[in-house]
């Protein structure tokens, strides 16, 4: 679960899999202070949230001053045509503002409900909606102007 | 950057959010799935750092501690003033809270398993126990006071912190444990009605139809009671790993795993002398922790691999101490570099060949060969040396799990199958027990 959204906000298996067992690791140590069992999936989310969080501001800032950053989705292993593909999806969902791209993501990859979303991220279900919209209109915006990427989902059916 | 609301209105027609779907659904569907091996190294990694930092003693908060000491003296001071006519009121402790692994608490308390692989259930104080799969156990009370847990049947296993006073009572069948803070493993079996308790760390009394009365057990003891036979006995337990780390719980089950039982130990005591024979400690680890093992547990694991770069690998694999070139390896593990665990395993072998580091070295360059390509049969072969120098070694379950999988990767089911018999033979609650067996039924089915 935190893997895998992990995996679709940075577009970097290891980059996703140090992120989780940070994850974990901070959960581990903070365990004593969960209070109701029934809220341990909320709980592990939300520190999987702060820290997707911070890593997305720290690789904008990183992008920002550097502009060195190693390339995302270097390590997925699969073709190369759908890795290019893959990349560049990543890098418009990375120009969105973290909070943006973290809520398309639980949002229209992860299933999850406005509800869930807004408890996991600490905010309200307006604002959760919100930041779908203002993404998914500028996530629809860049797609569409780039020729290569409309021109080849207009002519091909997906799903 | 900005979308201009003009931008918004367009982007609202369907006809321009179908690239966008079409683009979501590629991009969901085209990352790859993680596999086994993935979880498993994010798991050793976890373990590590877990591990590490329970051994990592505190070093910058000297200065800082000293001046927060003072100041609570001084707070101190003036608070016992003011509570001086308070004396009489015992502290009470924080209200227990809990939550539950691998099943469900049900009203009144009982617990249900949700899978296969037993219930554990960890307190915000630290403490926790586990329920061995197909065990039963509810929770009966839980204040501020005191915990008190019943096991109906099966295999549990502690591991009881003391915390401001709180007293923990564990019921298992007839017998009631009073937990004095400790760590141990308890069963109850009904058809036999067979009691079990091995106590590893700390001490504890029980109290049940015995006809001594109470037994104060000492660390190292174990105490089985068969009501059907009127038996009660009492021996040393002595195990390959010794009483184990304070403060770590063991692994469940473990000491009541036929594999791990001591063969000949059965040192009977009489049941009116209560005095018993000091168990022998663990060695205590008097080597202060390296740098290294910190920078680990932190997880700085590329400040490691900069200190090799700058050493040099070869200087680094001549001189480097076992515990750092063991570090070296997990950390090379864990940053995908198999070969430069593959040469920190090896060195671990060839400069400290009789070092318990080296055993785990050679279970450790199975896993390292798992993660190559075209590995997996010389895996095989590291874990079947393994299994050769550590018949019952800490790892040798998971040696023999990993060898049962891989051979039914590369070899088909029938191979697998005597070692999968085997496994469940020496490892019936293992880790890989439910793979064994689904190995042992898809053999036995396609069998013409």
């Amino acid at each position: 679960m935190v893997l895998s959204t992990a995996l679709r906000v940075l577009g970097s298996k290891s980059e996703a899999e140090d992120i989780a067992q940070d994850v974990f690791y901070r959960v581990w140590r903070s365990a004593n202070t969960l209070r109701e069992p029934d809220k341990l999936r909320s709980f592990v989310y939300s520190v999987a949230m702060r820290a997707l969080v911070s890593e997305l501001r720290c690789k904008r800032q990183q992008a920002w001053l550097h502009r060195n950053r190693l390339e995302p989705m270097g390590d997925l292993g699969c073709e190369m045509e759908s890795r290019d593909l893959l990349r560049k999806f990543h890098a418009l969902l990375e120009r969105l503002r973290p909070r943006e791209s973290l809520v398309f993501v639980l949002k229209r990859l992860d299933a999850m409900t406005v509800e869930e979303i807004a408890i996991v991220m600490g905010i309200s279900e307006s604002t959760v909606k919100r930041s779908l919209s203002r993404g998914s209109l500028r996530l629809a915006h860049w797609i569409n102007a780039d020729p290569g990427l409309a021109g080849l989902f207009r002519k091909e059916e997906w799903g | 950057m900005t979308t201009t609301s003009k931008d918004s209105k367009d982007s609202n027609d369907s006809e321009d959010f179908r690239a966008l779907d079409g683009l979501t659904e590629f991009y969901r569907d085209g990352l790859p799935q993680f596999v086994q091996a993935d979880l498993d190294r994010g798991l050793d990694v976890l373990r590590a750092r877990v591990a590490s930092s329970r051994m990592r003693r505190p070093r910058w908060g000297l200065l800082r501690w000293s001046l927060v000491g003072v100041g609570v003296a001084f707070s101190t001071l003036v608070v016992l003033q003011v509570t001086s006519v308070l004396r009489r009121r015992s502290p009470e402790p924080p209200a227990l809270a809990y939550q539950v692994e691998g099943g469900s608490v049900l009203k009144g308390g009982y617990l249900r398993e949700s899978g296969h692989s037993g219930i554990k259930v960890l307190f915000n104080e630290g403490s926790e126990f586990s329920l061995a799969p197909g065990a039963h156990g509810w929770l009966r009370a839980l204040d501020e006071k005191a915990a008190h847990v019943a096991i109906d049947s099966g295999m549990a296993s502690f591991h009881v912190r003391q915390s401001n006073g709180r007293r923990w009572f564990v019921d298992v069948g007839p017998f009631l444990v009073t937990v004095k803070g400790t760590v141990f493993t308890a069963s109850w079996d009904p058809l036999s009605q067979q009691f079990e308790l091995v106590l590893r760390h700390g001490h504890v009394v029980v109290n049940g139809p015995l006809s001594a009365g109470d037994i104060d057990l000492q660390a190292g003891e174990r105490l089985v009671v068969n009501l059907a036979k009127a038996e009660t006995l009492i021996t040393e337990e002595k195990t390959d790993e010794g009483v184990g780390e304070p403060g770590v719980a063991p692994a469940p089950y473990a000491a009541t795993d036929p594999a791990q039982k001591s063969a000949d130990v059965t040192i009977k005591r009489p049941l009116s002398a209560q005095a018993t024979k000091p168990f022998p400690t663990a060695v205590a680890k008097t080597e202060e922790s390296s740098r290294w093992s910190d920078e680990l547990a932190s997880g700085h694991w590329d400040r490691i691999l900069d200190d090799v770069k700058r050493i040099g690998v070869e200087a680094t694999l001549n001189k480097a101490s076992s515990k750092d070139l063991a570090v070296l390896a997990d950390v090379a593990r864990y940053r995908r570099h198999p070969d430069l665990a593959r040469a920190a395993l090896l060195a671990e072998r060839r400069r400290f060949p009789d070092s318990p580091g080296a055993l785990d070295a050679t279970f450790l360059l199975g896993r390292v060969e798992e993660s190559r390509e075209h590995g997996r049969a010389q895996a095989i072969v590291w874990y079947d040396e393994y299994l050769s120098r550590a018949p019952k070694g800490t790892l040798a379950a998971e040696a023999l799990g990993r060898k049962m999988m891989l051979t039914g990767e590369l070899e088909g089911r029938d191979q697998a199958r005597p070692i999968a018999e085997e496994y469940l033979r020496r490892f019936p609650k293992g880790s890989y027990a439910s793979s064994a067996r689904a190995l042992e039924i898809q053999s036995s089915t396609s069998a013409p």
